[in-house]
């Protein structure tokens, strides 16, 4: 690789960020951005440092410290048979820093974070394992924080501790070892070496010159030296290329964790809400038929009664009983209408409290429970991502509902104030707040519903006189010249004055049929019709925000999949 | 040397006496336990044969219970298969040599049988493949295959085969370093209660003149106390962190010398030998057979076997219960939710019937009298009324009443089995995750020696299968049956030749007939709707759920009553193994009838429930303990119950908030301070669970 190359890799390293900054800054989500402002941090970190970073890393007690000692011959260094080194510690090194780091793995995590993040900021790694060889455990370590995570063309391997064994004999053995695990590479590209860095101190207190010689010369310790010089100038520019991307792969990783978390709880809250649409259209299907039901039997009595008074209407009629009777009907037609309204209220209270226990059952149901009782709540709606040229007005309205459930819930038939008082304050609710909106969810979803309220509209319904008024039955052939008609056996006139009875009742019927729709869509409207509206509404926010969230996810694996191109460039 | 002698003399002699009772004991529970699982299901099921007529109920129950029988056979042959290699070597006091791969077990084994060196590796991983047995020192010691070595699953599992015959476990660990996952299979290895004893092979090669002459200038130095002082800590770390045991021997050695003995003369042998420290290894190993080698036996035996019966047996119930119980729940809450919508659907849908059938009829109703005025005196009067009724009166406006009816069921029904099957699936995947990430992972660490522990999983996984189908709506048969025709036989009659009947007599004679066809329809429809779907599907649809929820409600039961009884069982064997070992203990006898209750986690911790003591002071109950392995606590029962509940957690009032018992949950709630929970749960809730048994309730505690 030249000059050229790196240069190029450079630019795109460059352009990629520039990227990755245009992508993620949208995302208002609150654990997203912390996660952000960590990377951007870090990468101007990388900027500004000068001297070149090795970091050493290992097991505990593979002698990290031991041969950091050993390089710089700083005598501080605290070395130890049990876990020794509890933090980083970076020593100054000519032009070099040196990186001690805690042993990983060794049942404190705490170790394993300061450790790794270290292998994500260091330029150049020096991965150190003993004469031991790996363990099945330690050997899946080094792959995954190695090869996997695109680490291995900035590692160095060394063998420690190689007068623990026969040297002579074993150190073939070592090797192949050793090699198994680092497949596809060889021990050149990993500048392997076999030492023993406590040995070399040790021979630096032999006074005997040649014993101390012949020492130095068994620990390896100066062939190490030349390599990790090899190594530094081979690929410490590599290192400084690919220590951001290493940076961008990680946290690029940990953002789509972030982001795709709680999708089983997206799919439950979902599966909830569908279910509770679904009861409403039912309920609202059912008290439907009910309630025409009613309106079908006012019509059809009322109809009787145009049917009767139609039928006194005769040859030798009587003009005083038309006209009793007339008006008898009407008190039978207001009665009736009363008997029918009282029927429709009752039909509306038991179809809502019936409603109610589908809701309660839903609410009790393991679905609904699971939602509910979390400890952490994971639901992450992401409704607070944002993206330009998309429609986040529906996006935000959903946010609303989701904010707001509650408020809609209690207010169930009229509350529209509070309706919109909880828009109005929906800004101070965080999105991802997702504990106030699960608990809402469960106000939503009847603890608060008070169908009854609605109920107050069925006494509005049908007030009949008024009705009967506009329509103005006034038989006017009866009062005027019903013995005209009856003497001169004009039968046909007859019909047609019945007839025209008949269809002032229609009208009566209609307008009180109208009367009560009117007032029956109006209940309907404010009970069902918001309920369900605000359910839809939900359903379509949280599946509309999953839509965004997919999609910055796949923007995010893009750029994520770009930077592992980067890195493989540079091989 | 002749107290040793005789010890293992005596050793043989209980063990193969042990063999023949715990053999007996084995032999009378597969017996029992089989015999109860076979009946199971003919006592549930023949119970009411005739009911049966929804096969997939049969075959759900019969499925789950047929994959206990499986797992439940299993189970005894991995028991038998363990315990049958003891009976191999009763003679024999057997000590296994455990370590990571590389460790030295070669080189021991080379060293303690004078060899030539020809199977010690050459410093590549996997040296010793194969199980190796030979005799020192009258014992019988089984090398094993190094485990953690790279890609050495398989090795690792001929070593864990070994552990069954073990009575007693040398571990070994290297001064390289000591890893977590060496103590997590320590940990699993402990499980059976065997005791251990850590060697710790100090890394040193000699090979190179300059480093034998470094060596040898003070040899003894590298198997000082103070010469592996951090190897200490790290090992007390661990062992604190892995099993509760407090005081773990720790024997540092050096094994090359040991081996290089063999190899040299005068001084340097001496001093070779001495820095091996193997003289202070065997006399340590001597002691500790003639102080406890009987008991070791004996442990050998009942340990093992009470492991199994916890481990290999007691879970194909317990998970069983614990996966089907919140299925069961399930389905009672569908049942209950089916049950809830045909309450309301059946008086609906026949008001439904009268309402539509009432409307149909109305325009003939209402239009009856003006036909009758403008039609009266046409000679085709009938006629015309005839093609009128047609026009309204029309077969598939009754049909339709039936559609609706059944596509409103329907779309509830296919709801319904939606939510079900949905719901099916979140179960299962909680069962499954429980199972990942709970109580199971805790206590095995990794490595999970016995399988068993997919049971739970395994029977979900069927049941999902068997109940959905006996829950799915289309097996239901809900079809449109067609109403009996013949209900819209002409009624008019005579009538029609007699238009000059008074009109008014016409008009009621007519209004009647339409109430008669009326009528006849309401009923004819309300008879379907009885037939088809009061009596035939809710009654079919109802009774073969209840069904199903019952009898699975009765196999819970069953299973939880065997669970019991293998507990109850368990007990006993505990109580008859202390007992037995007290009896070594006090050769002059002691008194012991009095133990009322053992609790114990095996390994870690046991609790006696007892009226007065077992040992004669502190020192002999220590004593005691040592050759247990064991913690053990002796509790007084109390009639006061807070004070008996805090006596059996083994804390007192000063370290907890507050410690109530709530009716409504019917356990105790004892609600501590964060950082005393981890002391008051125990290692592996071994705390909480025994001291659950001893006062035989449940105890929540509550983290503050």
């Amino acid at each position: 690789m030249n000059g050229f190359k790196f240069k190029v890799v450079e630019e795109k390293t460059t352009q990629l960020i520039e990227n990755i900054n245009h992508t993620i800054g949208d995302i208002h989500n609150k654990e997203v951005i912390f996660i952000i402002d960590e990377l951007k941090n870090k990468l101007s970190d990388l900027q500004q440092k000068i001297k070149l970073e090795i970091a050493f890393i290992g097991q505990y007690s593979a002698g990290k410290s031991t041969i950091i000692s050993a390089i710089s011959g700083n005598k501080n260094i605290k070395i130890g048979q049990d876990i020794t080194t509890d933090a980083p510690q970076a020593y100054t090194w000519g032009n070099l820093v040196l990186v001690d780091t805690p042993g990983i793995y060794a049942g404190r995590p705490e170790h394993d974070k300061a450790s790794i993040e270290y292998m994500n900021k260091a330029d150049l790694l020096v991965y150190v394992i003993t004469s031991q060889g790996f363990t099945s455990e330690t050997a899946e370590n080094f792959r995954k924080l190695t090869i996997s995570e695109n680490r291995i063309n900035k590692t160095m391997l060394v063998i420690n501790k190689s007068s623990q064994g026969d040297k002579e004999a074993h150190l073939k053995n070592w090797i192949s070892d050793a090699l198994k695990v680092t497949e596809p590479k060889t021990a050149d590209d990993l500048f392997l070496c076999v030492i023993d860095a406590k040995d070399y101190l040790e021979a630096l207190e032999i006074d005997y010159q040649d014993d101390k010689n012949e020492l130095i010369e068994y620990s390896g310790f100066n062939y190490f030296i030349k390599n990790l010089n090899d190594f530094i100038s081979q690929k410490g520019i590599y290192g400084r290329l690919i220590t951001p991307l290493n940076l961008i792969e990680t946290y690029l990783n940990r953002i789509i964790n972030q982001l795709t978390a709680g999708n089983e709880d997206t799919k439950n809250l979902l599966e909830l809400l569908n279910r509770k649409h679904f009861r409403l259209i039912e309920s609202k299907k059912n008290i439907t038929d009910l309630v025409n039901g009613h309106f079908d039997s006012v019509v059809s009595n009322i109809k009787k009664e145009g049917n009767k008074i139609a039928n006194l209407i005769e040859k030798d009629g009587d003009k005083e009983i038309l006209e009793s009777e007339s008006k008898n009907s009407i008190e039978h037609i207001k009665t009736f209408t009363d008997e029918i309204n009282k029927k429709i209220e009752h039909s509306i209270e038991s179809e809502f409290s019936q409603l109610k226990v589908e809701l309660d059952i839903l609410m009790q149901s393991e679905l609904a429970q699971t939602l509910l009782n979390q400890e952490s709540v994971k639901v992450n709606f992401n409704t607070d991502i944002e993206i330009k040229g998309i429609d986040t007005a529906k996006v935000e309205s959903g946010v609303d509902i989701l904010n707001n459930v509650s408020r809609f819930a209690e207010g169930f038939a009229i509350n529209k104030d509070a309706v919109s008082a909880g828009a109005k304050g929906l800004k101070a609710v965080s999105g991802s707040d997702a504990h106030t909106v699960i608990y809402n969810v469960g106000k939503f979803f009847g603890h608060n519903f008070k169908p009854y309220e609605a109920v107050k509209y069925a006494d509005k319904f049908a007030k009949v006189g008024s009705i009967i008024g506009k329509v103005a039955i006034v038989l006017p052939f009866l009062i005027a010249g019903y013995e005209e008609y009856a003497e001169s056996k004009y039968a046909e006139k007859i019909k047609i004055e019945r007839q025209k009875v008949r269809e002032a009742y229609d009208e009566i019927a209609s307008n009180i049929k109208s009367s009560f729709q009117q007032q029956f869509d109006k209940l309907l409207n404010e009970s069902y019709d918001i309920e369900l509206n605000n359910t839809s509404k939900m359903i379509e926010a949280i599946r509309d925000s999953e839509k965004l969230k997919d999609k910055k996810v796949l923007s995010i694996q893009d750029l994520l999949s770009k930077s592992i191109i980067l890195l493989k460039e540079l091989k | 040397m002749n107290k040793y002698l005789n010890t293992l003399k005596e050793c043989s002699k209980i063990a193969a006496q042990e063999y023949k009772e715990v053999s007996k004991k084995l032999k009378k529970i597969k017996k029992d336990l089989t015999s109860s699982q076979n009946v199971l299901v003919d006592t549930l099921l023949k119970l009411d044969e005739s009911d049966i007529n929804d096969k997939a109920v049969y075959d759900s129950i019969n499925e789950i219970n047929n994959k206990t029988s499986e797992l439940l056979k299993n189970g005894f042959d991995s028991f038998e298969n363990s315990f049958s290699k003891k009976a191999d070597n009763l003679s024999d006091f057997t000590v296994t040599l455990f370590g990571r791969t590389k460790a030295g077990k070669s080189t021991i084994r080379e060293a303690l049988t004078n060899g030539d060196g020809s199977t010690i590796g050459k410093g590549a991983q996997r040296t010793t493949r194969d199980v190796k047995t030979y005799n020192w020192n009258h014992l019988r010691i089984i090398d094993t295959p190094g485990f953690d070595a790279y890609k050495g699953e398989e090795d690792e599992k001929i070593a864990f085969s070994q552990v069954d015959e073990t009575d007693l476990i040398l571990f070994l660990v290297t001064s390289d370093s000591i890893e977590e996952s060496e103590f997590e299979k320590l940990a699993s290895l402990r499980r059976e209660n065997k005791p251990v004893i850590i060697l710790l092979n100090v890394l040193y090669d000699l090979k190179h003149p300059i480093k034998k002459k470094q060596f040898l200038k003070n040899p003894k130095n590298y198997v000082s106390i103070n010469a592996i002082r951090g190897y200490l800590s790290r090992l007390k770390f661990l062992s604190n962190k892995h099993f509760d045991i407090q005081n773990i021997s720790v024997i540092p050695i050096h094994a090359l010398s040991a081996y290089e003995t063999n190899n040299s003369e005068g001084n340097e042998k001496k001093y070779l030998y001495d820095a091996s420290n193997f003289k202070y290894f065997s006399d340590y190993l001597t002691k500790e057979i003639e102080t406890s080698g009987k008991q070791k036996r004996v442990q050998s035996f009942r340990d093992s076997y009470i492991f199994h019966l916890e481990n290999s047996i007691k879970p194909v119930y317990e998970d069983s219960l614990r996966s089907l119980t919140p299925i069961v729940r399930l389905l009672r809450n569908k049942q209950f939710e089916l049950k809830n919508w045909f309450d309301k659907l059946i008086p609906d849908k026949n008001d439904e019937i009268e309402r539509i059938v009432e409307k149909i009829f109305e325009p003939l109703f209402n239009q009856l009298d003006y036909f009758v005025d403008q039609n009266i005196e046409n000679s085709d009067f009938g006629d015309k009324w005839n093609n009128m009724v047609s026009k309204y009166i029309t077969e598939n406006k009754f049909k339709s009443v039936q559609e609706n009816i059944v596509t409103d069921m329907n779309r509830y029904l296919e709801e319904f089995f939606k939510e079900f099957k949905f719901d099916l699936n979140l179960s299962v995947s909680k069962i499954k995750s429980d199972e990942i990430s709970g109580v199971k992972k805790g206590s095995t660490g990794k490595v999970v020696r016995w399988s068993g522990a997919a049971v739970g999983t395994a029977s979900a996984v069927i049941l999902s299968a068997a109940v959905a189908n006996s829950w799915n709506p289309l097996g239901w048969g809900l079809a449109i049956v067609g109403i009996g025709l013949g209900i819209f036989s002409w009624f008019w009659g005579d009538d029609t030749k007699r238009f000059n009947i008074q009109k008014a007599i016409m008009k009621t004679r007519m209004f009647n007939n339409l109430e008669k066809m009326q009528r006849k329809n309401k009923g004819a429809l309300k008879t379907w709707f009885y037939n088809d779907i009061t009596h035939g599907l809710k009654k079919k649809i109802t009774q073969d759920l209840d069904h199903q929820v019952e009898l699975f409600q009765k196999l819970l039961k069953e299973y939880s009553a065997i669970t019991a009884k293998i507990d109850s069982f368990i007990e006993k064997e505990n109580i008859e193994l202390i007992k037995r070992l007290l009896d070594l203990h006090h050769p002059n006898g002691y008194e012991s009838d009095n133990i009322h209750h053992v609790a114990r986690v095996q390994g870690v911790l046991t609790k006696i429930l007892i009226e007065n003591t077992l040992f004669n002071g502190d020192k002999n109950k220590n004593d005691f303990m040592k050759i247990y392995g064991e913690r053990i606590i002796e509790i007084k029962s109390s009639t006061d119950k807070m004070k008996f509940l805090l006596d059996s957690l083994i804390i007192d009032s000063s370290e907890i908030i507050d410690a109530f018992f709530s009716d409504k949950e019917n356990k105790f709630v004892v609600r501590v301070d964060k950082r005393k929970a981890g002391k008051i749960y125990g290692h592996l809730w071994s705390n909480v669970r025994t001291a659950e048994k001893i006062i035989g309730n449940k105890i929540h505690i509550e983290v503050v």
